[in-house]
């Protein structure tokens, strides 16, 4: 009993004292060894779940001010060697000095060359891109010190760096400006910077300096997620290094920061973080070849914003809810039956909902009927077909890639795997270890595409990592952890496929070889197969290295498997992803709503990678159903799905709308004349004619992909004049609109009248019966026109070129 | 039909020269290439200038046209095996396609070409249907079945490079089943179908790329039991204390699985003289999806033999073994393991350690070499291609013919890759007839005897790119007898002298008003000692003399002495022959 009641007594305890407001100094103690090491505090003051930065201009108490001094910033610098403490409020660092006598020399390593990446000097659009600027080449922020140190000491008769006059060293004059310098003033002279590496020169320019320890590691503080409300919109941060010798040592000063989303917030060279406006936003430190991120929150008060609790369908909403409501987005209403109808057909099956689909639809008292119309679509050979075209496209399903009878049999392959709603870790297990002739195995044609060992790793990563590892083939990666040393590790998995012609037609034969390896280009090191967070795998010598892979890609142990792919199809469905671009996963790409991410994958994985599955749940959410309307307090919001987001057609889906309405259906070489756009297998079976010159492909315009990258990228989705010229003047719509066997001249002469036709072509086209407003208008103008029929194709021209018709919403 | 139709059909048919047939009148094949015998079946011929055509058979049938204005038959015969078509018009005589007439069960009709679900095709299980594919569409066929009925369909391309892609829907169009590619089959789709409802369904079948004009088979038919015969599944263990053990030229039955936990199957084996062995570890017809690969290895361990690295399909294992003990491991290639990687082993001493074929033709202005001409008591010369596996015995060549031929040469030689096999048809061989035939080989080896058939499958394919030889047509060779265009006539010296060249003037007498034709003129049954050279001629010469060596030999007298003249009759080598003469022998003195 007495236990109980202790245990009882320390809970509350706890809670009260976290339940107070007060200060915390960060960290609690230090050591600062030399002249030129600094301390950045970080003072958060702690109000319950609510945190606010007060580092600058919060009232720093220095025991012994002889030992060190506090700037505003709150940067700690050392006076004279002793130990002392630094209080705010209640809360103390305990600080200890040493070796202020005999500072240590400049390291190269780690103050030379991190001093130049905060400058920028080193960065890919300066002297860090492949071929530097003004003949001084750096390695890209500073991956090769020893290039570096070659390039700064030996180059140039050795006028970089001048040991025995040190301020005539174009090091210094240059980005100073003392010189001309191309790339404009970098440096002041009265900077730290400055001074750093005039020190450094003065005392050789040594390139090592004995016996010097290693970067292991930097950590970043604040590291947990933080929501800041605006006004106190700050937030400062303090990056710290550890070293093999076991010291750890404040790099703030040294260390570059970057903002993902300026929009939302701003970083200075400093490391203090400024709110602009409301959102999400990761701050990233680099310092050497390290990188550490975190998140942020910003929120502000909207003015006359309350939170009207609504009724969640499922989880997904749950966790929407919350970021809007954290952020003080309102979510927009329902969408109406006839807004839904046309949304959930063209998002499924790519198709208009015939007139008749929607007034079955519109009619239905059903309380059910959007979830029983969701499993209808879902189950429809239209649905296979167009999500197959998806994958078609992020697969490189061309003519060009993998040849003509292969694009039939892997289109078709992919049209079976979603029609049968493959499981998605048996899908990717196909296709990465596919093996034998891609004729009779079609997966095997991925191979075929992806040609060779960098090209399928890059491809594979993409697909199904997220990751677009490609910067870092000839460098660390500048945005993301990824290594040199990691590319080739990876890499290491997929080295020993082969593709072999066996010479009957295009029949290409995939298989594994037992032997080979992957070499650091740098190093010539044999790479052993690597995976993230797995590390460095052994792999029986008898083994298919890709089983390996796959084994470990879709196993437990792998977080990215199920996120990419939930983010993927989400991004299908709602026009962005939770990470946008959605192969694009780093920590400097955060997602919107990580909870929701997370939630999302897990129901993925625990449905048994079922993709019907995890559509039906987003479909049935209110997120993916509210309206594209927006109101007074959404307006702003593009990331946080607030509202749907309204985007163009396809290429596919808008050349099939309009064969629907106009009842001329395009036509395609190569295929039977019934196949529509939307099931086509490949963007160029047509034979490229060069002899009609100015020939224009619709589809093209309108953003179909050449399916020559495996990149989301490569579809386009922006407007363009070109689609706003092919709308108004193209032939190909004029050659619609006046066909005498279109609807609209059957319908003229079946004898329906002005009205009746209005009808049928809003219905058609927009899936909603005209306005009043809008029917008058029509009418006005057909009845008062010389020719009825080209007033009818004029109306039938109104009506394509109405944002609604080309705009899903 | 009056009996004289039949010898008039056969020279109308054979005798006309393929360089006379018609320009605008084109055979390129019938569907159905196969018609069952004494069944009336309706056969479409395809290709050009078959508008107004007439159809002749080379065997004896009743045709009907079916279609004005449409090469549509019906034909009805009571004939079996081989035979050919053709067709003519006012506008000339086409070429011949071949048409088996054989004796079975099976249903076999020709596609309607209906490109519609509602308007498709009616057809029953068991069924085949023969037809081409539908350019950018497909051919639709109905059926109906039971709740709960099995059928299984498939297709498979005939004479062409045919992919197809089989789908069954429901009478209201929703897709039930679709296969592209078996992996059992290759490129060949097949559906195992178990009809939900009792009803109606659709069958669509197009080419994959929705090629035009592709020949294909589609086969309805009752699921096939697989024919185990032996014990069931058996999950053989590693250990050396395994239950079968077996000796060369049994073969092995039964199913054995690469289990989970070797990954490997071990069979020992007991060679008790040397033999060819054949190895097969079957997979894909029992469709599992197993790739197995065979290694041989001697007791000790040491490794005698291992099937491709590169394994993209089953292969079978041939070679030699001495007597002793081995061990014949299977694994799956790719180094999978689980209960459903089934195989089937089989080890045969029946599979020659040698091969014959005719040497190929890949320039297609000349002939394949499987058909020959011959004269009425002339000979002609197969040449044969013997491909040897590690084995050196002599093979003795025979004729499969109902001719009574004589065999001039007969054998490769030990060691040799190739012979002629020479044959003489028989005197009364009727002029104008054509005659098939094949060849077999046979040698013995250590007691062992090896018997392979010649084959022409391989070079039919290469020729063609035909994707598919029937077996009836595999071997199948045949001669024409022509009625010969010249006489040959030697005037012999009658004595000649040891050591001394000896002129023999020979004449061709070409028939009057007759084509003639270039010529390699040579003496043969020469015996060793006499030498001859070959003379060739042009079709303006009439006249040559031979040069004869006598040198040192024993024979007083030559006898059975023939010139020999080779025409090269349309790229065709036919051989005509003298007289037999003969030489008596003087010594120099």
């Amino acid at each position: 009993m007495t236990r109980f009641f202790l245990l009882v007594f320390c809970v509350l305890s706890m809670a009260a004292v976290c339940c107070q407001a007060g200060w915390e100094l960060y960290p609690s103690e230090f050591t600062l060894r030399g002249k030129r090491e600094a301390l950045q505090l970080i003072a958060t003051w702690r109000d319950g779940d609510r945190v606010a930065d007060h580092t600058r201009g919060a009232e720093y108490v220095v025991a012994d001010p002889a030992v060190l001094s506090v700037s505003r910033d709150g940067m700690v610098r050392p006076r004279s060697n002793g130990v002392t403490t630094i209080r705010l409020g209640e809360s103390t660092v305990k600080v200890r000095v040493s070796g202020i006598q005999s500072p240590a020399p400049v390291s190269f390593r780690h103050e030379t060359l991190p001093v130049l990446s905060r400058l920028g000097c080193s960065a890919g659009s300066c002297h860090g891109s492949p071929h530097g600027k003004g003949s001084f080449r750096l390695s890209l922020r500073a991956f090769d010190p020893a290039l570096d140190g070659l390039t700064l000491v030996s180059e140039e008769l050795g006028r970089r760096t001048n040991p025995i006059e040190p301020d005539k060293s174009l090091l210094l004059l240059k980005p100073t400006t003392a010189v001309s310098h191309e790339g404009g003033k970098k440096l002041d002279k009265e900077s730290e910077e400055y001074a750093l590496l005039r020190s450094w020169i003065a005392e050789g320019a040594a390139l090592r300096k004995g016996e010097e320890s290693t970067c292991t590691g930097i950590e970043i503080y604040p590291s947990e997620s933080r929501v800041l409300h605006f006004p106190d919109a700050n937030q400062q941060f303090s990056v710290q290094a550890k070293f093999s010798d076991g010291t750890r040592r404040d790099v703030t000063h040294l260390a570059v920061f970057e903002s993902s989303n300026t929009k939302v917030a701003e970083v200075s060279r400093q490391g203090l973080v400024s709110g602009v406006e409301r959102g999400g936003v990761a701050v990233i430190a680099r310092y050497l070849e390290f990188i550490e991120s975190t998140s942020l929150t910003f929120v502000k008060k909207i003015d006359g914003f309350e939170w009207a609790d609504r009724k969640p369908a499922n989880y997904i909403d749950e966790h929407v809810y919350r970021k809007l409501r954290q952020l003080q987005f309102a979510p927009s209403q329902q969408s109406e039956d006839l807004e839904f109808v046309r949304r959930v057909y063209l998002d499924v099956t790519g198709q208009l909902p015939s007139a008749e689909a929607v007034g079955r639809f519109v009619e239905d008292r059903d309380p059910g009927k959007r979830a029983l119309l969701i499993d209808t679509l879902l189950e429809s050979e239209d649905h296979a077909s167009f999500w197959a075209q998806k994958w078609g496209d992020l697969l490189r399903v061309s003519k060009k890639q993998i040849g003509h009878a292969s694009v039939f049999k892997f289109s078709r392959w992919l049209v079976n795997a979603v029609s049968s709603n493959m499981r998605y870790d048996e899908f990717a297990r196909e296709i990465l270890t596919a093996r034998g002739s891609s004729l009779v195995y079609p997966a095997a044609n991925y191979y075929r595409a992806a040609g060779n060992t960098f090209d399928a790793m890059e491809t594979s990563a993409q697909l199904f990592l997220g990751s677009r590892i490609q910067c870092a083939k000839c460098h660390n990666h500048p945005f993301e952890r990824w290594t040199q040393d990691n590319y080739y590790g990876l890499a290491a998995f997929f080295n020993r496929v082969e593709r072999k012609k066996t010479g009957k037609g295009e029949e290409l034969i995939v298989y594994s070889r037992q032997d080979g390896e992957v070499s650091h280009p740098a190093t010539g090191e044999t790479m052993k197969p690597w995976a993230p967070k797995a590390g460095e795998m052994e792999v029986e010598q008898s083994f298919d290295r890709r089983d390996v892979f796959t084994e470990w890609l879709t196993g437990e142990d792998n977080p990215f498997f199920a996120q990419v792919e939930a983010n993927r199809i989400w991004a299908y469905l709602l026009g962005r992803g939770i990470v946008e671009p959605f192969d694009d996963f780093r920590d400097t790409n955060p997602p919107s709503n990580p909870p929701l991410l997370k939630a999302l994958a897990q129901d993925f994985r625990q449905s048994g990678y079922d993709r019907r599955h995890l559509l039906r749940v987003i479909l049935n959410s209110n997120t993916y159903q509210a309206t594209s309307e927006t109101n007074q307090f959404n307006r702003d919001d593009g990331t946080y799905f607030s509202h749907y987001q309204p985007r163009m057609l396809t290429a596919e889906q808008l050349v099939d709308a309009l064969g629907v309405v106009t009842g001329r259906p395009m036509q395609f070489e190569g295929v039977p004349p019934e196949l529509r756009a939307t099931e086509l297998p490949a963007p160029d079976l047509k034979a490229h004619n060069r002899g009609r010159i100015g020939e224009v492909e619709f589809m093209k315009v309108f953003g179909q992909p050449e399916r020559q990258t495996i990149c989301e990228c490569e579809r386009g989705d922006e407007s363009s004049l070109g689609q706003a010229l092919q709308m108004y003047n193209g032939q190909l719509i004029h050659d619609m609109i006046t066909a005498k066997d279109g609807h609209l001249h059957q319908w003229i002469r079946e004898g329906l009248n002005e009205e009746e036709i209005v009808r049928k072509l809003y219905v058609s086209a927009l899936c909603r019966p005209p306005g009043d407003k809008e029917l008058a208008l029509h009418l006005q103008y057909i009845r008062g026109a010389e020719n009825a029929t080209t007033a009818l194709e004029d109306t039938l021209w109104i009506v394509l070129n109405k944002s609604e018709f080309l705009f899903q919403h | 039909m009056a009996p004289w139709c039949l010898p008039v059909s056969f020279l109308v048919l054979i005798a006309w020269p393929s360089g006379l047939q018609a320009q605008h009148v084109r055979l390129e094949r019938c569907e159905p290439a196969v018609i069952q015998s004494g069944v009336p079946t309706e056969v479409r011929l395809h290709g050009g200038g078959l508008e107004e055509v007439v159809l002749w058979t080379s065997f004896p049938a009743e045709i009907e046209r079916i279609a004005e204005g449409e090469p549509l038959f019906r034909i009805s015969t009571d004939h079996l095996g081989p035979g050919a078509l053709r067709v003519h018009s006012d506008n000339g005589v086409s070429n011949l396609v071949y048409l088996r007439v054989r004796d079975g069960e099976e249903s076999l009709v020709a596609s309607l070409g209906k490109t519609k679900a509602s308007e498709a095709q009616e057809i029953e299980v068991p069924i085949k249907v023969e037809g081409s594919s539908q350019n950018l569409g497909a051919h639709f066929f109905r059926f109906g079945a039971r709740k709960g009925e099995l059928v299984t369909l498939r297709a498979e391309a005939r004479g062409s490079d045919f992919d197809g892609v089989l789908t069954v829907r429901t009478e209201s169009g929703r897709r039930l089943a679709q296969a592209d590619d078996s992996q059992i089959d290759g490129l060949n789709p097949r559906i195992d179908f178990a009809a939900p409802e009792k009803g109606s369904y659709i069958v669509e079948l197009m080419d994959s790329e929705y090629r035009g004009g592709k020949g294909y088979q589609l086969w309805l038919e009752e699921p096939q039991q697989n024919g185990e015969t032996a014990a069931g599944l058996v999950e053989s263990p590693l250990n050396p204390g395994v239950e079968e053990r077996f000796e060369a030229g049994e073969g092995v039955l039964g199913r054995h699985v690469i289990g989970t936990s070797a990954g490997m199957v071990r069979f020992p084996l007991r060679i008790k003289k040397r033999v060819y062995l054949t190895l097969v570890a079957a997979a894909r017809k029992i469709r599992s999806p197993a790739v197995p690969r065979i290694r041989v290895l001697k007791e000790s361990g040491e490794m005698v033999a291992e099937s491709s690295r590169e394994v993209f399909d089953e292969q079978d294992m041939q070679i030699w073994l001495e007597a002793g003990n081995y061990n014949v491991e299977v694994r799956d290639a790719y180094d999978r393991r689980g209960p459903e990687l089934e195989f089937e082993l089989s080890i045969h001493s029946g599979i020659p350690p040698f091969s014959l074929s005719v040497p190929g033709q890949k320039d297609k202005k000349h002939p394949l070499i499987d058909k020959f001409l011959a004269v009425p008591g002339g000979v002609f010369e197969v040449p044969v291609q013997c491909s040897r596996k590690g084995f050196t015995p002599e093979v003795q060549l025979q004729l499969e013919s109902s001719l009574a031929c004589m065999k001039v040469q007969d054998r490769v030689p030990g060691g040799k890759g190739s012979a002629g096999f020479r044959l003489r048809l028989p005197a009364d061989t009727v002029a104008g007839t054509l005659h098939h035939f094949g060849v077999r080989g046979f040698s013995e080896f250590e007691g062992s005897s090896y018997e392979a058939r010649l084959e022409t499958r391989q070079i039919l394919k290469e020729r063609d790119g035909a994707v598919d030889v029937p077996e009836s047509i595999n071997g199948l060779l045949a001669v024409r007898v022509m009625k010969p265009p010249l006489k040959v006539e030697v005037a012999p010296p009658g004595d000649v002298t040891k050591g001394a060249i000896v002129k023999v003037p020979v004449t061709l007498s070409w028939e009057e008003g007759g084509r003639r034709f270039s010529s390699k003129v040579r003496m043969v049954g020469l015996p060793g000692g006499i030498e001859s050279g070959e003379k060739s001629l042009d079709d303006k010469t009439s006249s040559v003399e031979l040069e004869l060596k006598i040198g040192n030999t024993e024979q007083v007298e030559l006898t059975g002495l023939v010139v020999e003249v080779e025409i090269d009759f349309h790229r065709h080598p036919l051989r005509i022959e003298s007289p037999p003469f003969s030489l008596k022998i003087r010594d120099k003195s």
